[in-house]
C-alpha cells in the first residue's frame, strides 16, 4: 500500500506542476460560489491550490463512498444535512467542530460534530415573470394544486435532487402530523403529479424549460432562482405562507483526507462572517450564522429573513425514511397522477 | 509451439482478469452482504414486478432499436455505396458523423431540435398557429427515436464496409442463374453481409441496452434497467443496484450468446478473390433525380442535430427563449474554453486518456491477433471470445464493476486500489475499446499472407523486429480504422467516466455535465462541437486509405 | 448462313473512346465449343460479359436460336456462367449452390437435377458439403455443375482453369471436356492459354485489340495463320525483316533468299515481316543468315537455340549437339510466311 501511495503522491505532485499543495473539494454549489471560495482561500494561503469538482450532492455521497479505500477529496462542501447524516453513519466523515459552531442554530449541528450547516436554503415557489404577474402566483403549497395550474408545473427529478426530496419529505411529514399516516402525503404528491407538465433531469433543464415556458411554475430552491435572475432570466419567487422547509446546507471533512490541516482551515474560512457576507452578496446564499450583522446582508436576504416561515422538519425521520418514500413515489405515484406528462 | 502456448495462457488470463473478474465480483456481490451469503436481495428483485417491467423494457427497447437502426442504416449504406449521384462522396462521409456525437451532447441537441419548444417544434407550431409543437418528446417513442438516430450509423458503416468487399461476380452469378435484382438482394447480397450486419446488430443491441442518457432524459415514467440502477443508487439502496447491475449483465450475456449463434459457424469469407461492384451511375433523369433527393434528404435530416449543436454553441446565455431563431450570435463560448485553464484542462485530459486507452487496446489486439491468427494457440477461441466480451457489458456495469474491483487492496486475488488514481479511466477506456479494435485488427490479420511473416523470419529478423517492421506496417489500415473509432468513442465517453473520474482526470463529458448544471448550455455545446471536431479528425485519419 | 445457333453480329462495346470489342462477328453451332483466345486486354472477357448480359453493347446484336437477346437482362437469357474465381455462394452448401438456378423446379425435381449434375462432374454425395471446405478443383467443378444445372442455352466460362495449380489443371481440363461433351451444350469460353483453347475448343477465335484475327480449328490456326499476329501468337515463331523479291521468295539479312508463302497484299519490292517456325529453320554449313548462339535450352534429345543475327533474334530447333553458346552459325529456312509490315 505504501508503495502505491508513494507512486500516487509522486504522480499527483507531478500533475500539480506549480508545486502548490492541492486541496480537493467536492461540492454541488456550482462554478460561481466555488470560484469565489477558491480565489479567496488561495489569497490567504498562497501555497494552496484549491481544486473543486462540481456535482450533485447525491453524487458526492456516492463518490465519497466508492473512494473509501482511496479518498480523493478533503472537504465535502454543500448538500442537505440528511445526506451528511447518512455519510456520518457510514463512517465517511471526520468529526471537527469549527470555531463558529456556536454561532449557528443548534438544529444545524450534525450529531457527533461530523458536519455543520453554513447556509440555510429555503424552498420556494418560482415562476417565469414574463408569463405571470406576482399577484397571479400561488403563494402557498396547496394552491399549486388548483386546476388552473394543470400541466403548467415543472418539477426537477426528485430522485437526484436533495431539494426536491426535502420538499416531498415536508409534504409527507405534514400528512403524518395531521393523520398519522403517509397516505395523505402521497395523495398530495399524486395530485401534484397530475399537475406536472414534465420532470427535468437537472437544474439546467429545469431553467431551460421554465425559460421556454414549457411550464410557468416550479418548486425549487431560492439561491438558484436568484442566480438566474442576475443572469437576466425572467425568474422570480414567492415564499410559501404556511412555511417552507429550510435546508441546512452543510460542510464536512472527509475521512482519510490527505490534507486535514488545510481542510480545517477551509471549513473555518467558509464559516467566517466575512465569507458568509461575501457569499450572501454575490452568490445568494443565506448565512446560517445568526451573528452576521443584519445590515450587512443584501436586500433579498433581509426580506427573506423577515418574511420566511421555517417549516419544522424532522431531519432524522427524513434521513431514515426518505429513501422508502421516494421509492414508493417513484413506483406508485410518478406518472399516475392524472393527465400529466407521464405515462 | 510451447512458447505460444505460454503466452496464450498469459493473454487469456489478463483478459479474464480485466473483463470477467470484475463482472463476476459484481454478480457475487448481489448474493452477499456483510453477514455472508444471502438470496434476500435477489428474491426481492425477482418478486418485484417493477423490476421485471424495467428489465423487459430494456430488452424490447434494445431489440426495437436494432430493428429501427437497421431499417435506416442498411438501405442508407446501399444508397451511398451503390448509386452515383452529385454529392455522394461528401454526404457519404457526413452521414457517418453521429458516430462522433457524444451521447450526452447528442441528446441535448435532440432536445433543442425536436423537443416541444425545440426548433422543429416551433416551426411546426408556427405553421399550425400554436406556440409549441403538437407533440411531446417523451416516453419510449422518444427513446427509440434517439437510439435509431445515434445507432443507425453502426449499420451504415458496417454494411458499407461489407458491401465494398462483396465480390461482384457473386451478384452476376445470381443474375445469370435467373434471379431478379430483388431476389439476388435477399438470397445473396444480404446473406453475404451477415457477419457485418450481425456485428452491427450486436453493437447496437449492447449500446441500446447500456444506454442511459436517452432513457434518463426522455423516459419520464418509462423505466429501463440503467435508470433503475441509478435510481437505486441515488436512493442509497446499494444492494438493489448491485442486483440490478448483475441482472443487466446477465441479459447482455444472453444477448451475446444468441447473437453469436445467429452469426453462425459457417465462414462467409469469400471463396475467391473478386472486385467489388462500382457505384452505378443512373442514366434515367428521374431515377438520378430521386437518388440525389434521397441522399440529400437523408443527410440533411441526419445532420440537423449537429447543426443545432453548432448553433447553440454560438448563442449568448439566455438569449434564445421563445423566438423562432436566436437573436444574437457570439464566439464567447469558444473564447471561454480557450481562455480559462480550468476549462481547457478537461480537453487535454480526454485526449491523453483516450489516446492511452486506445494504444493499450491496440497492443492487446495485436497480441491477440498474433496468437489467434498467426500462432493459432490452443486457447485461440477463448481469447477471441474474451476480446469481444466487453461489448456484452453495458458501460455502467463495467464502470461499477471496475470501481468495485479496484477499490480494495488484495494483490493475492488480483485487486489493487486504482479508484481515484490516474490509471483507472485509461484502463476503463482500454477495456471498453478492446472489442472494436480487436475486431478490426483480427480481420486485418486474417487477410495477411502468413508467408510474409515467415519470409521476415527467414531473413533473420527477430520476433519484435518482424512485428514492428512487417506486421504493424501491413496492418496499418486495420490499426488506424479500429484505433480511430476507439479513440472517438473514448473521447466522448460519459457513462464510464462519470463513475470513475477524479479531479486530475475529469474528462470533457463531465465538464459538459457540469456546464449543464450551471445552465451554461452554450459552453456545453461548444465543448460538444470541439469534441465532434477532434473525433471527426480522428475518423478522417483512420479511414484514409 | 444464318443457321448457326449463336451469332454475334458486328458486336461493339466502347469504354470511353476506346473500343474494347470492335465490330465482332462470330458464329457457334449448336453443341459446339468456341474458345475465345487472346492476350490479356484483348477484349475477350468483355465479349463474354456482353454475351452474359453483364455489360450492355453499343451496337450490333447477339442472336440465339434465331432470337435477338441483346437487350435482355442476364436473368432472362438463361445463359450459364462459370466465373474465373467461381463465385460460389459461401453461405450455401454445394447442393444449395447448384439448386440456386432451379427456381422453377419442384423440390423433388430439384434434388434429382442436383444429383445428376453432381454425377456429371464426378462429385456424387457432395451436396451437403460446405463450399469453403472444398479444394480448388472441386470448387471449379461445383461452379460448372451450378451453371449446367438449369440446362442453359449457352454455357459461358471465364478462364475456367486459371485458378488451379498447373498439376491439377491438366486433369481438370480433361474432366471439363468430358462434362461439356456429356452436357452437349453450346459453349463459349475465354482463355489466354492456347493449349487450353486447342484442347477444349472445337473452334478457336483469336482476338486482338477487340477485333477478330482469325477463327478456325487449332490446326487451321497453326498451319494457315491468316495474319502475322496469328502466326506469332499461335505456336513458336521468330520474326525477321525482309524484302519480297517474287511471289515465293523473300530476301533477309545480306542477300540471303528464303522460300516464302505470301499472305495479304504484298508484291515484289515490298518490305515484309518474315515469320518462321523453329522446326522450319536449321543450321547450315552453306549460305545462311549469320549470327551468334546466345542461348541453348534443352528439351530432351533436341534443343531450342536462340541466335542473334544483327540484332534480330531467331529461334531454331535442332539436335542438342548442333551448336554451343557463343558459336558463329549460319541459319537457313525451309519454309516461311511473309506478311506486309505493320499488318
Amino acid at each position: 500500500m505504501r508503495g502505491i501511495r508513494t507512486v500516487l503522491v509522486a504522480t499527483a505532485a507531478m500533475a500539480c506542476s506549480d508545486g502548490r499543495e492541492p486541496l480537493v473539494i467536492y461540492s454541488p454549489h456550482g462554478r460561481g460560489l466555488l470560484t469565489l471560495a477558491e480565489r479567496t482561500f488561495e489569497a490567504q494561503h498562497p501555497d494552496v491550490d484549491v481544486r473543486w469538482l462540481d456535482m450533485g450532492s447525491q453524487d458526492v455521497l456516492d463518490r465519497v463512498k466508492s473512494e473509501r479505500a482511496n479518498p480523493q477529496s478533503d472537504v465535502w462542501f454543500g448538500g442537505p444535512s440528511y445526506l451528511f447524516d447518512q455519510a456520518a453513519s457510514e463512517s465517511l466523515l471526520v468529526a471537527y467542530r469549527p470555531t463558529w459552531a456556536d454561532s449557528i442554530p443548534t438544529r444545524a449541528w450534525g450529531a457527533g460534530d461530523f458536519y455543520f450547516a453554513v447556509y440555510e436554503t429555503p424552498a420556494v415557489i418560482a415562476y417565469n415573470s414574463d408569463a405571470l404577474t406576482p399577484d397571479q402566483v400561488p403563494d402557498d403549497w396547496d394552491l399549486v394544486l388548483e386546476p388552473r395550474w394543470r400541466d403548467q408545473i415543472l418539477i426537477r427529478d426528485p430522485n437526484a435532487s436533495g431539494t426536491m426530496r426535502t420538499i416531498f419529505g415536508m409534504v409527507i411529514q405534514r400528512g403524518l402530523r395531521a393523520t398519522g399516516d403517509t397516505a395523505a402525503g402521497y395523495e398530495w404528491l399524486r395530485r401534484l403529479d397530475g399537475q406536472t407538465r414534465d420532470y427535468a433531469i437537472n437544474p439546467a433543464m429545469l431553467h431551460q424549460k421554465l425559460l421556454r415556458r414549457e411550464g410557468v411554475l416550479t418548486l425549487w430552491e431560492l439561491p438558484d432562482i436568484l442566480t438566474e435572475q442576475r443572469k437576466g432570466n425572467p425568474f422570480d419567487f414567492v415564499l410559501p405562507t404556511s412555511g417552507t422547509p429550510v435546508i441546512e446546507d452543510a460542510i464536512a471533512i472527509v475521512r482519510g483526507a490527505k490534507r486535514p490541516r488545510l481542510a480545517r482551515a477551509f471549513v473555518e474560512w467558509v464559516g467566517s462572517i466575512e465569507f458568509q457576507i461575501m457569499v450572501a452578496q454575490q452568490e445568494f446564499r443565506l448565512p446560517a450564522r445568526l451573528d452576521v450583522p443584519f445590515d450587512s446582508l443584501p436586500d433579498w436576504a433581509q426580506k427573506v429573513r423577515t418574511e420566511m416561515v421555517a417549516e419544522p422538519m424532522d431531519w432524522g425521520l427524513l434521513s431514515r425514511e426518505g429513501a422508502a418514500w421516494m421509492s414508493y413515489w417513484d413506483r406508485n405515484i410518478r406518472g399516475r397522477g392524472g393527465t400529466g406528462a407521464q405515462r | 509451439m510451447n512458447r505460444g502456448r505460454g503466452t496464450g495462457w498469459l493473454l487469456a488470463l489478463i483478459l479474464a482478469w480485466l473483463v470477467v473478474y470484475p463482472i463476476a465480483l459484481v454478480v457475487i456481490d448481489s448474493v452477499k452482504d456483510d453477514s455472508g451469503w444471502t438470496t434476500q436481495y435477489l428474491t426481492a428483485f425477482l418478486s418485484d414486478s417493477h423490476e421485471w417491467g424495467a428489465l423487459w423494457n430494456s430488452v424490447w427497447l434494445s431489440v426495437a432499436s436494432v430493428a429501427l437502426a437497421g431499417t435506416i442504416g442498411i438501405p442508407l449504406a446501399f444508397v451511398f455505396e451503390r448509386l452515383e449521384f452529385p454529392g455522394r462522396r461528401i454526404l457519404g462521409a457526413l452521414v457517418a458523423l453521429p458516430a462522433v456525437l457524444p451521447p450526452l451532447v447528442g441528446v441535448i441537441a435532440f432536445l433543442f431540435l425536436y423537443g416541444e419548444t425545440g426548433f422543429v417544434g416551433r416551426v411546426v407550431g408556427a405553421v399550425m398557429g400554436t406556440s409549441q409543437a403538437p407533440w411531446r418528446l417523451r416516453g419510449w417513442g422518444a427513446i427509440l427515436l434517439v437510439h435509431a438516430y445515434s445507432m443507425y450509423v453502426y449499420f451504415y458503416l458496417f454494411t458499407r464496409a461489407g458491401l465494398a468487399k462483396v465480390d461482384s461476380s457473386m451478384i452476376e452469378a445470381a443474375h445469370s442463374l435467373g434471379h431478379s435484382a430483388r431476389s439476388t438482394l435477399f438470397k445473396v447480397t444480404l446473406p453475404l453481409l451477415r457477419p457485418q450486419i450481425g456485428a452491427a446488430a450486436l453493437l447496437t443491441f449492447m449500446t441500446a441496452l447500456g444506454s442511459f442518457s436517452a432513457p434518463y432524459i426522455f423516459g419520464g415514467g418509462f423505466r429501463v434497467m440503467t435508470t433503475q440502477i441509478v435510481t437505486s443508487k441515488l436512493n442509497g439502496d446499494i444492494h438493489a443496484s448491485v442486483v440490478e447491475t448483475a441482472a443487466l449483465a446477465a441479459v447482455a450475456f444472453v444477448g451475446l450468446v444468441l447473437f453469436r449463434r445467429y452469426q453462425g459457424t459457417r465462414s462467409v469469407a469469400a471463396v475467391g478473390k473478386g472486385t467489388p461492384p462500382t457505384a452505378r451511375t443512373l442514366v434515367q433523369p428521374l431515377a438520378r433525380w430521386s437518388a440525389t433527393a434521397l441522399g440529400w434528404t437523408f443527410a440533411v435530416v441526419l445532420l440537423l442535430p449537429h447543426a443545432t449543436l453548432l448553433l447553440v454553441s454560438l448563442i449568448p446565455v439566455g438569449t434564445w427563449t421563445t423566438e423562432l431563431f436566436p437573436t444574437e450570435y457570439t464566439l464567447g463560448n469558444y473564447l471561454a474554453l480557450a481562455a480559462e485553464p480550468e476549462r481547457l484542462r478537461p480537453l487535454v485530459n480526454s485526449v491523453w486518456m483516450a489516446a492511452i486507452g486506445t494504444l493499450g487496446a491496440l497492443a492487446l489486439a495485436l497480441w491477440a491477433g498474433r496468437l489467434v491468427v498467426q500462432k493459432r494457440v490452443t486457447l485461440r477461441k477463448h481469447i477471441e471470445t474474451l476480446t469481444s466480451l466487453p461489448w456484452a457489458v453495458p458501460g455502467t456495469v463495467l464502470a461499477i464493476a471496475l470501481a468495485t474491483t479496484f477499490s480494495v487492496r488484495a494483490p493475492w486475488v488480483g485487486r489493487w486500489v486504482l479508484v481515484g488514481t490516474l490509471a483507472i479511466l485509461p484502463l476503463a477506456y482500454m477495456i471498453r475499446n478492446v472489442p472494436i479494435v480487436a475486431g478490426s485488427v483480427l480481420a486485418g490479420f486474417r487477410q495477411l499472407d502468413p508467408a510474409l511473416d515467415e519470409a521476415a523470419a527467414s531473413l533473420g529478423a527477430s520476433r519484435w523486429r518482424t512485428v514492428l517492421r512487417v506486421t504493424v506496417p501491413l496492418l496499418r489500415p486495420a490499426l488506424l480504422a479500429g484505433g480511430a473509432l476507439a479513440f472517438a468513442t473514448a473521447l466522448g465517453d460519459f457513462v464510464t467516466s462519470v463513475v470513475l473520474y477524479t479531479f486530475d482526470t475529469r474528462p470533457i463529458s463531465i465538464e459538459i455535465l457540469s456546464a449543464l448544471r450551471d445552465f451554461d448550455i452554450g459552453i456545453a455545446a461548444a465543448y460538444g462541437v470541439v469534441l465532434m471536431l477532434i473525433s471527426a479528425a480522428a475518423m478522417v485519419v483512420g479511414t484514409r486509405r | 448462313m444464318s443457321t448457326a445457333y449463336l451469332q454475334l453480329n458486328n458486336l461493339t462495346k466502347k469504354f470511353g473512346s476506346q473500343a474494347a470489342v470492335d465490330s465482332l462477328t462470330l458464329e457457334v453451332d449448336q453443341g459446339a465449343v468456341l474458345a475465345l483466345l487472346g492476350p490479356s486486354g484483348s477484349g475477350k472477357t468483355t465479349t463474354l460479359r456482353l454475351l452474359a448480359g453483364f455489360e450492355r453493347h453499343d451496337s450490333g446484336s447477339i442472336v440465339v436460336d434465331g432470337r435477338d437477346v441483346s437487350t435482355m437482362p442476364p436473368a432472362q437469357r438463361r445463359f450459364g456462367m462459370v466465373f474465373q474465381h467461381y463465385a460460389l455462394f459461401p453461405h450455401l452448401t454445394v447442393g444449395e449452390n447448384i439448386a440456386f438456378g432451379l427456381n422453377e423446379y419442384s423440390a423433388e425435381q430439384r434434388d434429382q437435377r442436383v444429383a445428376a449434375v453432381l454425377a456429371m462432374v464426378d462429385l456424387e454425395g457432395f451436396a451437403d458439403r460446405e463450399v469453403t471446405a472444398l479444394s480448388g478443383g472441386q470448387q471449379q467443378r461445383v461452379a460448372v455443375a451450378r451453371a449446367l444445372a438449369p440446362e442453359p442455352k449457352i454455357l459461358l466460362l471465364d478462364e475456367p482453369l486459371s485458378n488451379l495449380d498447373p498439376g491439377l489443371r491438366e486433369r481438370t481440363r480433361r474432366e471439363l471436356r468430358q462434362a461439356l461433351a456429356q452436357a452437349n451444350v453450346t459453349t463459349v469460353f475465354v482463355t489466354h492459354e492456347q493449349e487450353e483453347a486447342f484442347e477444349l475448343g472445337d473452334q478457336v477465335a483469336l482476338i486482338n485489340h477487340g477485333a477478330l484475327e482469325q477463327v478456325g480449328t487449332a490446326r487451321e490456326l497453326y498451319e494457315h495463320p491468316a495474319t502475322r499476329f496469328v502466326a506469332t501468337f499461335v505456336g513458336r515463331a521468330s520474326v525477321v525483316r525482309g524484302d519480297l523479291i517474287s511471289r515465293d521468295r523473300v530476301r533477309v539479312g545480306d542477300g540471303i533468299e528464303w522460300p516464302a508463302e505470301v499472305h495479304g497484299d504484298a508484291g515484289p519490292g515490298v518490305t515484309v515481316s518474315v515469320v518462321t517456325r523453329p522446326e522450319a529453320l536449321r543450321f547450315t554449313d552453306g549460305v545462311g543468315l549469320v549470327g551468334t548462339v546466345v542461348e541453348r535450352r534443352y528439351t530432351g534429345a533436341r534443343a531450342f537455340f536462340l541466335v542473334d543475327a544483327s540484332g534480330e533474334t531467331i529461334e531454331i530447333e535442332a539436335p542438342v549437339t548442333a551448336a554451343r553458346v557463343g558459336d558463329q552459325v549460319s541459319v537457313t529456312a525451309t519454309a516461311t510466311r511473309v506478311y506486309p509490315e505493320g499488318g
